[in-house]
């Protein structure tokens, strides 16, 4: 009888396969070793000796007879199995000389060989309490580089036997996860990766799926004996940074520090700018980078991303956002901190911000006004100086309470100090030839400011067992203080036929104090109603209270002591409102839709301090809006949407502060207004062919006021002073937008096109000296791309587009504004030898001559050549020049109202510049990517 | 060499009582029927590969992955029908809508229906590659597979582990089983000695595994016909399509070289 083995491959001798090669065909028989008959089916299988793999396969015929055809001489393990049967198995070494007949192969079934053999169960020797038994991986001493199964063994209860499987409880373990992954073990002759011993944290034995489900979230629906290897996370040890400085001409400068260090989960990150060349803190990418805006990347159900930036960031709020007016000097940095513990379920995350900007610069402004009477033109030349200082700090805490719930709570203070200081110069004229004075005026405005404000944001989420169902409460506190004093000075004389009539001098001092606090709360739960549909409510309350106190002092003998009671103030605010909201949402297949609507009921009541006048206000607001996706398929998407919402007039529509700042615009209320409601529509098709990268899409949208609340103002042709006061207008205004783009990938060279055709516009009517004034404005504009991108050698793009502009306004519609404007700009990249780069750009733009206004061309051009050191190319040196050809004087025109206007301002324009940046970085051992 | 075989027994026993029909003359062969596969992605594992040598991106990506209500895995349900030597694979219809964040990028040829000839050695593939249908007409993909001696019990069937590697890099186990001789499996993988019930693509993080096999009702030989393309639908070879593809998307970096390989398995 032929030897019976089980299980034989690993350790099998080999014997090199026979050089003389040739195919024959074998025969055999399977029989049952008691009843001696053939059985039917049984697979035949022949594999090389050398390496298992397969080689050929049979089955068995009605009496068991089995030919295996074409088989080359060689090493072989014939294996045959069958359900219920043990196992045979045999070593083959087929030679030219080896007989064609295998012979009979007796199978033994399993339940026979049972009887011969006592079963020595091993019960093990620990048993462990409740669901789940955990081994920290670090209190088991293993041999360096011991794989995991080395470890598996030394653990109390669990034993491995010499083919791999594991035993624990005495019941065979089914299943091996890898954080919560089946962990499949790997053919070292196929792959190479390994597991070792000492990159596992804890191995973790469950009982039922449940508790499996509970901690890996993966749950395959199987109830088995489960052990799951917790490996380390990554150890990051280690920092990155970068170091950038430039000198340029004209004392241009620009410098930079990052530097970001982690210990295992801590991360402590700083950087530091310092620029005169418009660069303001740190641009987007490094602001990820650097995580200075701390836990901001949220994926949404279904997979969808979040990126929150803080619009509250350190020098954005005042005007301080460098807006490309004046010459500025910005110097800002911060300091983050954040860390992880508990197994990650709670996380810390703080930062410290400081900034200092100051911006002088000169705007030049000509407006042309239609009114009634003709037209008029103002021209008006403003010199600043503006500063701010600023200082932040924040932290957010965040912990997972248990599986279901999360608390995160946010809080942060700041501190600013600013100051603006203004210089007009203006004179108005009328007439198409401006040949009639109006008035000649100068106005110094000189601020300083100091504020304070805290705010505090804390949100609780619970989630249930039924899939769908949350509660989430929010609650948040937001607190400012504000303080200012400053001096107002102003000078104008006003003409009559050309002859100066009259003039009006305003020298005061202002102190103004605002106080606010606002409490909101909100309740959202979300019930699912069925697996497509759900329902969310949200409940709230908000309460806001302030308090601005307003003063103006007239300049006497003694200095500015004289109250000026019509400019100086006392208001407190107090506003309560109670938010529902209800909305139902559906998704099925392809369709997605949901429509609901939010309402809230608001008390409003503002107090006069000076005379205990009381002025209450009550009204609804509310805001309904629904949506309709359509997914055809993955390329190709359908949507309609609506939002509605009531806008009610401002408090400075219906009762405004007087005030005096600027005595050409004066602002009166009227308490009779109503909302005003908002309609928008929105629309989008789009269509890709992501292989061919052909995309089409069309989107717009169409906005309806009803109610519309408008300035409406009454311009004195003899001072050139204007009066704004709102009302409401018994017609709606409207504007509208589209567009529609396509792109694709050429065959040509490789390159890209894109083209996009857009369209805008408004109709805005309002009142101008009591006669109604119906502006239309409509923009057409039609854009080409072309670009080429080849990695490592080129990266080049170019666009081109052409625009039409048209304005028009019942008042003087004899004045044609309307004009064409162009635009090109090339946006090139070469990657040179010897780790040269150039790089230049191009802004080339045009707008035609209109009646008011003469052509304007300007052509923006920067360039720049680097060269990069060192093997990890993190050293680069680079001359650059900003606007070579000089042409960037700063201009914006704009038209609004019955007002057409053109600004010319100062701003950065030529330099050349020096910069060495140099990126490092030393992370636990392995180069990372820059 | 005893204790090997005690071991064995063992196990062998405790299966055996699972698997009440089958006796030791007529073991039950089933030369038709139904197969359930629940193919199981691991999205997070992917995305935690795909983070790894990223930036501080990835990172957030994948902190943000965790914390979130989203699935860490998606699953989708497919059919195989097989008899004699023929076998259909398709994907069955699923009302519930799954997204993730590499929707994106498992998307490309993610719901093949598959044809195979396992006699003639032929297969017809219907793939949807970004709404890009293409019917590969070509032979039956040549596995090497290495047999081991590793058994588990699939949807009740015992399985016998065999490895390979395909496309020169991607590493497959697989768990056949000899009680179904047609020697298919789920997607392009066939040619061991019995159906294969359990393949896992390890490094890809992707499973697919039998749930359910039933034989009755019984699957008709004329319902196992090639899948017919639509009205656009290009017929390539294997060969043609990874062309086709890697033309297209050899510019997309490392994401583009995961979804052609998704695609062509």
């Amino acid at each position: 009888m032929r030897k019976r083995l089980l299980l034989i491959f690993a350790g099998v001798l080999l014997l090199v396969q026979a050089f003389a090669q040739k195919t024959q065909t074998y025969e055999g028989k399977v029989l049952d070793t008691s009843t001696h008959q053939g059985l039917k089916n049984a697979t035949v299988v022949l594999l090389n000796a050398k390496d298992s793999i397969l080689a050929q396969f049979t089955r068995s015929g009605k009496d068991g007879a089995f030919q295996l055809k074409n088989v080359d001489t060689g090493a072989y393990v014939l294996l045959i199995t069958y359900p219920e049967y043990a196992d045979y198995v045999e070593k083959l070494d087929l030679t030219t000389e080896s007989k064609s007949t295998i012979g009979s192969i007796t199978l033994v079934e399993k339940a026979h060989l049972l009887e011969d053999v006592i079963v020595k169960q091993q019960i093990a020797a620990i048993r462990f309490k409740g669901d789940t038994t955990e081994f920290n991986a670090d209190s088991f001493r293993t041999q360096p580089n011991a794989n995991v199964e080395d470890l598996l063994k030394k653990l109390p209860g669990i034993q491995v036997d010499k083919d791999g499987k594991i035993t624990a409880q005495g019941e065979t373990v089914e299943k091996v996860l890898v954080d919560g992954e089946e962990f499949f073990g790997d053919d070292p002759t196929l792959v190479t990766k390994n597991l070792r011993a000492d990159m596992v944290d804890k191995v973790q034995l469950f009982d039922k799926t449940s508790d499996q489900a509970a901690f890996t979230g993966i749950d395959d629906g199987e109830k088995q004996k489960t052990l799951n290897i917790k490996l380390k996370e990554d150890k990051k040890n280690g920092y990155f940074g970068k170091l950038s400085a430039g000198v340029g001409t004209d004392k241009f400068y620009n410098s930079q520090g990052m530097f970001n260090y982690f210990k295992g989960k801590r991360k402590f990150a700083a950087y530091g700018t310092f620029a005169n060349t418009g660069q303001m803190g740190l641009g987007f990418g490094d602001q990820m980078k650097y995580g200075l805006t701390g836990n901001n990347v949220q994926m949404m159900d279904g997979g969808g991303i979040m990126i929150s930036m803080g619009s509250d960031d350190a020098l954005t709020s005042w005007d301080g956002n460098y807006d490309g007016h004046g010459l500025p000097i910005i110097n800002s940095g911060g300091v983050h901190y954040d860390t992880k513990w508990d197994e990650d379920k709670q996380f810390l995350n703080m930062n410290y911000k400081i900034g200092g900007m100051s911006v002088k610069g000169n705007n030049v402004t000509d407006q042309q006004s239609n009114l009634p009477e003709g037209v008029m033109y103002t021209h008006t030349d403003d010199n600043f100086k503006k500063s701010l200082f600023r200082q932040k700090l924040d932290a957010s805490y965040e912990v997972k309470l248990d599986s279901m719930s999360t608390l995160k709570i946010e809080a942060g203070g700041s501190i600013a100090n600013n100051s603006t200081y203004d210089h007009f110069n203006t004179a108005a004229d009328k007439g198409i030839n401006r040949d009639s004075l109006v008035n000649r005026g100068e106005r110094t405005i000189d601020n300083d400011g100091h504020d304070k404000a805290f705010s505090m944001n804390a949100l609780w989420m619970q989630k249930f067992h039924k899939k769908g169902r949350t509660l989430s409460l929010n609650v948040s506190e937001y607190n400012k203080n504000s303080d200012m004093t400053g001096n107002l000075y102003s000078h104008y004389d006003y003409y009559e036929k050309n002859e100066m009539s009259r003039t009006e001098i305003i020298d005061q001092l202002k102190t103004s104090n605002t106080k606010t606090n606002n409490l909101d709360t909100k309740l959202t739960y979300t019930e699912p109603l069925s697996n497509r549909s759900s329902l969310v409510a949200n409940y709230g309350v908000t309460s806001t209270t302030a308090n601005s106190d307003l003063k103006s002092f007239n300049k006497g003998d003694a200095g500015y002591t004289q109250l000026d009671s019509a400019y100086s103030n006392h208001y407190q605010y107090n506003q309560f409102s109670n938010n529902g909201g209800l909305s139902y949402s559906y998704n099925y297949k392809k369709i997605k839709f949901n429509a609901g609507s939010n309402v809230s009921a608001v008390n409003y009541t503002q107090r006069d301090e000076y005379t205990g006048e009381k002025l209450k206000r009550s009204f609804v607001n509310w805001s309904p809006s629904a949506n309709f996706n359509y997914k055809a398929s993955q390329a190709r998407n359908f949507r309609l949407g609506y939002y509605g919402s009531t806008t009610q007039p401002t408090m400075s529509q219906l009762q405004p502060i007087q005030n005096n700042t600027d005595n050409q615009n004066i602002y009166i209320g009227n308490p009779d207004l109503k909302p005003s409601f908002n309609n928008r529509f929105s629309i989008g098709i789009s269509d890709s062919k992501i292989l061919n990268q052909r995309y089409i899409g069309i989107y717009g949208g169409y906005t309806i006021v009803m109610d519309p609340i408008v300035a409406n103002v009454t311009t004195d042709t003899t001072t050139g002073k204007s009066t704004y006061e709102y009302r409401n207008l018994n017609q709606s205004t409207s504007n509208y937008y589209g567009s529609l783009y396509y792109s694709r990938k050429l065959n040509f060279w490789d390159m890209s096109f894109g083209a996009d055709l857009d369209v805008n516009g408004n109709k805005y009517v309002n009142y101008t000296n009591s006669i109604a004034n119906v502006t239309n404005a409509n923009n057409y504009e039609l854009g080409v791309r072309l670009a080429k991108y080849k990695e490592k050698v080129l990266d080049c793009s170019f666009r081109a587009s052409a625009g039409y502009h048209k304005n028009e306004s019942s008042l003087q519609s004899q004045i044609d504004n309307n004009y064409w404007a162009y635009s090109l700009h090339p946006d090139l990249d070469f990657f040179l030898p010897a780790k040269f780069q150039i790089h230049t750009d191009l802004d080339y733009n045009y707008q035609a001559k209109t009646e008011s206004f003469d052509a304007r061309k300007v052509t923006i051009w920067n360039a720049w050549i680097g060269k990069k050191f060192f093997k990890k190319e993190n050293l680069l040196l680079k001359v650059s020049v900003n606007d070579l050809l000089d042409q960037n004087k700063g201009f914006d025109r704009n038209a609004y109202n019955n007002n057409i206007s053109q600004t010319y301002y100062s701003t950065i324009h030529r330099y050349f510049m020096l910069s060495l940046t140099w990126d490092f970085n030393k992370m636990g051992g392995a180069a990372a990517a820059k | 060499m005893k204790t090997l075989l005690l071991y064995s027994l063992l196990v062998a026993g405790i299966q055996g009582l699972t698997f009440a029909t089958a006796t030791s003359q007529n073991a039950l062969f089933l030369d038709q029927g139904n197969i359930t596969f629940v193919k199981t992605t691991n999205v997070l594992a992917i995305l935690k590969d795909n983070a790894q040598d990223d930036n501080v991106w990835g990172a957030k990506m994948v902190e943000a992955f965790e914390k979130s209500n989203n699935d860490k895995s998606t699953t989708a349900t497919f059919n195989l029908a097989f008899n004699g030597d023929k076998t259909l694979y398709s994907p069955v219809p699923s009302d519930e809508v799954k997204q993730n964040p590499l929707s994106f990028m498992l998307q490309a040829g993610g719901d093949n229906t598959v044809y195979s000839d396992l006699d003639s050695a032929r297969s017809v593939t219907f793939k949807n590659v970004y709404d890009e249908t293409f019917l590969v007409s070509d032979s039956v993909r040549n596995i090497r597979w290495k047999i081991t001696d590793e058994t588990r019990i699939i949807a009740g069937f015992q399985c016998r582990r065999a490895n390979a590697l395909i496309m020169d890099s991607i590493y497959v186990v697989a768990f056949y089983t000899d009680m179904i001789p047609a020697s298919g499996g789920p997607e392009s993988f066939t040619g061991l000695p019995g159906m294969i019930l359990g393949l896992a693509l390890p490094h890809k993080h992707m499973t697919w595994f039998a749930t359910k096999v039933s034989v009755s009702p019984a699957v008709e030989p004329a319902s196992l016909v090639p899948p017919a393309g639509k009205r656009k639908t290009e017929t390539v070879t294997r060969k043609e399509l990874f062309e086709r593809l890697n033309k297209r998307m050899k510019d997309w970096g490392k994401q583009g070289n995961m979804i052609m390989q998704n695609a062509l398995l």
